[in-house]
């Protein structure tokens, strides 16, 4: 184990203690608040996963995010579904899955990347979003769909019931601390290790032996997947789910919690995802109109003057002191 | 056994190659030569699969290769080593080994081969350094060794001299005949280094305009008339 896994699980497990410890702390609406914000933590992490490996944007993320949303709340308000909580997060997740799979197909093996890759992936976002407004009679439109009901699973004798404000705090501290901790196992293993000498030289991995665009398409799909899954979870406790969630805005912040935060840790775009949206809502609380400016400023700092995230910033103060060391 | 007929392509509409002919045995090395342009790195790559071929064909031990995309290839058998290197510059040496295993994880191969720390001991030394931080010479040993963890039955070397101190460069020539030799390796080498070339290789071929023009031992080619009007020099 490296000095970076170590300074990695201190950091995991230090957030861990915060999130079991916050509950004794906060009240019912508190909770709620870190809950949604930590689903959007998870939904930065998915882009990271992809994005902080391969060094591929993709800038049409939230379309991943909507449509896990919109399966989610289709098959909960159908009311026929059995087990609809369950089926639900599955349907999700495979829709995100295949959607991402289809255009990570042609791109990919069409030998598309970089700032190509981006601007297809951004034109399927607002291909999305427009999509979601267009078909009403499916989606509601504009306005949506609302009166989604809270996840409840009962499936092999457990039965969770996630209308209470601890009950599904709890569930989604969980949710999100498996799924960044198996995300981070795949990214220091071997698998990571093949995305970084894609990324580095994709002629030369080819030239080893690694099938360099199913890698991609491999990445892209469960990374998608995720983000399908934060999006059906969402949902479920918002109640509510409309056409900016798979839209450009959604789109763009979640790069902007990735990149404060520090692409390829999987921590910190999850660490950028709550400070952020923490900040929005102080902001905006007593001038809504700062907001916009405040984010789009705050992006050019970072990528000026941390291009590493803000968590580099101990680092960096670490490489400071050495320097400043006597040498003995 | 490698072995290429009537092998034409290069870069698109650019046909650089004009049917070249080429049989190379296993655990020989051969030597390509020719001036600047002349199709030596070309010839490599298109071999590779990382540039297309637009007619002949590649067959290794009788299995033709000319319609498989690069890394099948790779899986195959075949190991490029390119100028410039091509190593994974924020992996690790070690790192840089594992990933070369991909190629031969079909053909039952475990693991990084035990004899490239032999051959080239000094990666046993660095395990654990940053690749992107080795001097030239050592990335030079880390891409030759990080092919043969592919586990290959044919070598391509493009210009493994270049840019690296002299002494390496001598331990370079020592050590690819013996590889050859101890695995069984078919070795294809262009270098711009005649006296390495030279000392290096079983047989050398000439390749001028994309075609090869002559062929020759090491010993005749010693002969610096015989030489100059070959290589026009």
């Amino acid at each position: 184990m490296t000095e970076r896994d170590r300074n990695w699980l201190t950091l995991f497990a230090t957030g861990l203690i915060l999130l079991i410890v916050y509950p004794f702390f906060a009240d019912g609406y508190q909770l709620t608040v870190i809950r949604d914000a930590l689903i959007f933590g998870l939904f930065a992490a998915s882009l990271d996963f992809f994005w902080g490996r391969t060094g591929i944007l993709c800038f049409g993320h939230a379309a991943f995010f909507g449509l896990g949303g919109y399966v989610m709340a289709l098959i909960t308000l159908n009311g026929s579904v059995p087990l609809a909580g369950l089926v639900g997060l599955l349907g999700a997740i495979a829709a995100a899955a295949l959607l991402a799979a289809v255009i990570g197909y042609f791109l990919f093996f069409g030998g598309i990347r970089g700032s190509y890759f981006t601007i297809v992936t951004l034109a399927t976002g607002v291909i999305c979003q427009q999509a979601a407004i267009s078909w009403s009679s499916v989606t509601g439109g504009d306005s949506g769909l609302i009166g989604i009901p809270p996840l409840e699973i009962d499936f092999a004798g457990i039965r969770i019931d996630l209308g209470q404000d601890l009950a599904s705090y709890v569930f989604i501290s969980i949710i999100v601390a498996i799924v960044v901790l198996l995300l981070w196992q795949l990214s220091r293993g071997r698998w990571g290790k093949v995305l970084t000498a894609i990324q580095d030289n994709e002629v030369r991995a080819a030239a080893l032996g690694h099938n360099a665009s199913l890698r991609l398409l491999l990445t892209f799909v469960v990374s998608a997947a995720i983000a399908g899954l934060a999006g059906a979870l969402y949902v479920c406790m918002a109640g509510l789910i409309a056409p900016d969630l798979s839209g450009l805005l959604l789109s763009t912040e979640v790069t902007v919690w990735v990149a404060v935060g520090g692409r390829g840790t999987l921590l910190g775009p999850v660490v950028g995802a709550l400070v952020i949206q923490r900040a929005q809502q102080e902001i905006s609380s007593f001038n809504p109109s700062l907001w916009p400016l405040i984010l789009g400023l705050l992006f050019i700092v970072i990528v000026f003057a941390l291009p590493d995230g803000v968590l580099s910033i101990f680092s960096r103060l670490k490489a400071i002191f050495r320097k400043t060391e006597p040498a003995r | 056994m490698l072995m290429i007929r009537g092998l034409s392509g290069g870069y698109g509409a650019l046909p650089v190659l004009n049917g070249i002919d080429l049989r190379v045995e296993a655990g020989e090395v051969v030597g390509l030569l020719g001036r600047n342009g002349a199709g030596k790195t070309t010839m490599l790559r298109v071999i590779a699969g990382w540039l297309r071929a637009t007619s002949g064909s590649i067959t290794l031990d009788g299995q033709e290769l000319i319609r498989l995309p690069a890394f099948r290839r790779a899986r195959a058998g075949i190991a490029h080593v390119p100028q410039g290197r091509g190593i994974f510059n924020a992996l690790t040496v070690r790192e840089n080994l594992e990933v070369g295993t991909r190629a031969a994880s079909l053909r039952g191969g475990q693991g990084i081969p035990e004899d490239v720390f032999h051959y080239f001991p000094i990666l046993r030394e660095r395990q654990g350094q940053i690749a992107g931080t080795l001097s030239g010479g050592q990335q030079q040993q880390l891409a030759i060794g990080r092919a043969l963890c592919g586990r290959p039955s044919v070598l391509l070397l493009d210009e493994p001299s270049e840019g690296i101190q002299p002494n390496i460069v001598q331990s370079i020539a020592d050590i690819i005949p013996r590889i050859a030799r101890e695995r069984g390796l078919a070795v294809v080498l262009v270098e711009q280094n005649l006296d390495l070339a030279l000392q290096a290789s079983d047989r050398c071929f000439v390749i001028e305009k994309g075609k090869i023009v002559h062929s020759a031992t090491p010993a005749e080619l010693a002969d610096e008339t015989i030489l100059k009007e070959l290589l026009a020099l």
